[in-house]
């Protein structure tokens, strides 16, 4: 099993970090970086994804400079149809929804950046304390994550959310708990093939503290698959909280998020179906643009997967 | 082998204990009272004390749970708080095969459609079909699988007025037909995930099988394109798919309870969502164990197929299990 995941790392990756164990991380850095960016141009679905990413986490951030406030109703002006004072029309209550869709966005990212962070966090803790203390310790973490992976986790957020009724933060959580498991077994895997190379072995026989090496040795080591995981998590977080928020559990009044505002547009659906329009394709672009560019950094860090 | 099926049958028993302690945990730590859903303002506090006895309420939590786990270890699931009290099992088995229908319509849809999209794909790599077929699976895994319902509805119901936009029947028409004209759009919906996973990793697996000394063997016997694809490279595809359907297993059941709400398809789903909004936690925690217990089955079926269609794994097993 172990050697499984050791053989398809091509060796060339670390090796090059191995030699001076700790100046040459750096050049590592930049390389990788340079990598990443020849890969973006070559790619241009990635770019694209990249330029609109940026398009819409900028709107978002910049959503107070709206001329409209998103909660003032107007009702002569209801269910309006897009026009250049609003382009996306406004709502059943008249609400300018360009600018619903733009605060909507803040809570939707929000909810999926903090969601990676804690599910990242949590994922590389277990991940490398099984990987790196092993034995006892690792099967019993490995047994824990098959059973939360063998549980219909999206059923469970839905009966907490449900009943616990959380705010952001709380909600950030509950997402972030039922989704480290996917990081925990790619970091403890690389953190098995990681402790046997000879830096590693290295800093250990110098006396080095367990917790100097898996902070300073292994986890930036692994870091690039970290960050391949963290792309694909806010994608998953985002996807998560918008169809929680659609059913009516996830984000509660007076916020909305992408999901609640389609929960809304659902029951217009008859008199303005454009109201659906909008925000599910903000929510389609956004988890797009971060799925292709885990793709892309995935292809552009991991060689192995280059064929 | 049949110790590995015990093992994995044995596994199921602490899983669906957890999840159960897990569920009434929450649910009873939940603000509201089930009792209300019964109490007629005329009622006399005895008359509630009884009632709240006659339904399991009364006693600790630990008490409460305890006699739940014991009416489930003989085959009950207890009464629904509502509907006048039917029994939960009855409740699911009614709607299950609806949901089963509807998961595995979807199923065949997802394998029918990647196949031939994920062998198209891995033979032009590169190539234009390539590029289109990737680019739709991107679209497809990323698509919050409700707002696509709704795009749907709006297309074929709304705007084309071709497709009936929610339940499983026409009232007054049990035909068959009627029945296929409601399954297709929620069944398409469920599908978008799956089938733009399973074709990416067909996609990839078609491509990895081409460069196969064997591939170029058939080819020097003279094998035309056609028979290597589906003789030989869609054979040895399909076995990690299959797998591959096994763990998106829990994606149907989820799924489900999305579509479901969308598209108001009498099932598992929409069952349970009432449930929620109205805390009749005996019926929460009957389709959550069934939740589990398909999803878990699910899993072990793949495993099993797997293991029929594949002698390396037969040989396998033995070693791991040594």
């Amino acid at each position: 099993m172990e050697r499984a995941v050791n053989s398809p790392i091509a060796p060339g990756r670390f090796r090059r970090v191995s030699q001076p164990p700790v100046q040459t991380e750096v050049a590592y850095d930049r390389s990788a970086l340079s990598r990443v960016w020849a890969a973006l141009r070559a790619n241009r679905l990635a770019m694209v994804c990249l330029v609109l990413m940026i398009i819409i986490i900028a709107a978002s951030a910049l959503a107070f400079l709206s001329p409209y406030d998103p909660d003032q109703y107007d009702l002569m002006n209801k269910l309006a149809l897009p026009s250049l004072a609003h382009p996306f029309g406004t709502d059943d209550l008249g609400r300018d929804y360009f600018t619903r869709a733009l605060y909507g966005g803040r809570v939707s990212l929000t909810v999926g950046f903090f969601s990676m962070l804690v599910s990242v966090a949590l994922g590389t803790v277990v991940g490398t304390v099984s990987g790196y203390v092993g034995g006892a310790v690792d099967m019993l973490l490995m047994r824990f994550l098959d059973i939360v992976m063998s549980v219909p986790t999206f059923l469970l957020i839905i009966i907490i959310n449900a009943y616990v009724k959380p705010g952001l933060p709380t909600m950030i959580f509950i997402i972030a708990i039922f989704s480290w498991m996917g990081v925990a077994r790619i970091v403890r895997a690389e953190t098995m093939s990681l402790k046997e190379r000879d830096f590693v072995l290295a800093a250990k026989n110098l006396g080095t503290s367990h917790f100097v090496i898996i902070f300073r040795h292994i986890i930036p080591n692994m870091s690039s698959s970290i960050i391949v995981a963290a792309s694909l998590s806010i994608a998953r977080a985002i996807l998560t909280e918008s169809s929680l928020s659609f059913l009516g559990f996830g984000v509660r009044l007076p916020n909305a998020s992408w999901g609640s505002m389609l929960q809304n547009a659902q029951s217009q659906i008859l008199y303005n179906p454009l109201l659906a329009v909008f925000p599910g394709l903000l929510i389609l672009i956004t988890v797009l643009s971060f799925n292709v560019l885990g793709d892309v950094l995935r292809s552009a860090l991991e060689p192995r997967i280059i064929k | 082998m049949a110790k590995h099926i015990a093992k994995r049958l044995l596994q199921l028993i602490p899983v669906l204990l957890l999840v159960s302690i897990f569920s009434f945990l929450i649910i009873h730590f939940a603000p509201g009272d089930p009792l209300n859903m019964y109490v007629r303002p005329d009622m006399t506090q005895e008359e509630m004390d009884t009632l709240r006895a006659n339904l399991g309420l009364d006693g600790t939590i630990v008490d409460q749970y305890l006699g739940w786990l014991n009416n489930v270890l003989h085959g009950n699931l207890g009464n629904s708080l509502t509907n006048s009290g039917q029994p939960v099992a009855d409740r699911i088995l009614e709607v299950l095969p609806n949901t089963i229908l509807l998961m595995g319509t979807s199923l065949v849809l997802s394998f029918v459609i990647s196949i031939p999209l994920g062998l198209i794909a891995g033979l032009k790599k590169n190539q234009w079909p390539d590029q289109v077929i990737s680019f739709f699976s991107y679209i497809g895994i990323s698509i919050p699988s409700f707002w696509f319902g709704l795009i749907l509805i709006i297309v074929f119901s709304l705007v084309l007025k071709v497709l009936p936009s929610s339940g499983i029947h026409t009232i007054g028409d049990d035909s068959l037909l009627d029945l296929i004209r409601h399954l297709i759009m929620p069944s398409l919906v469920l599908s978008v995930g799956n089938v733009a996973t399973f074709t990416r990793y067909i996609r990839s697996a078609t491509i990895s099988q081409l460069e196969e000394e064997y591939v170029l063997t058939a080819k020097a016997k003279g094998v035309s394109q056609r028979g290597i694809l589906f003789h030989h490279v869609l054979k040895n595809c399909l076995l990690p798919v299959i797998t591959l359907a096994g763990m998106r297993f829990s994606s149907l059941v989820t799924g489900s309870f999305i579509v479901e709400s969308v598209f108001g398809w009498p099932g598992m789903g929409t069952l349970g969502m009432s449930a929620i909004n109205n805390l009749n936690y005996p019926m929460i925690m009957g389709f959550t164990m069934l939740s589990c217990l398909l999803l878990i089955v699910g899993n072990l079926i793949a495993d099993l197929l797997y293991y029929v269609a594949d002698p390396r794994i037969r040989s396998g097993f033995q070693e791991v299990q040594g």
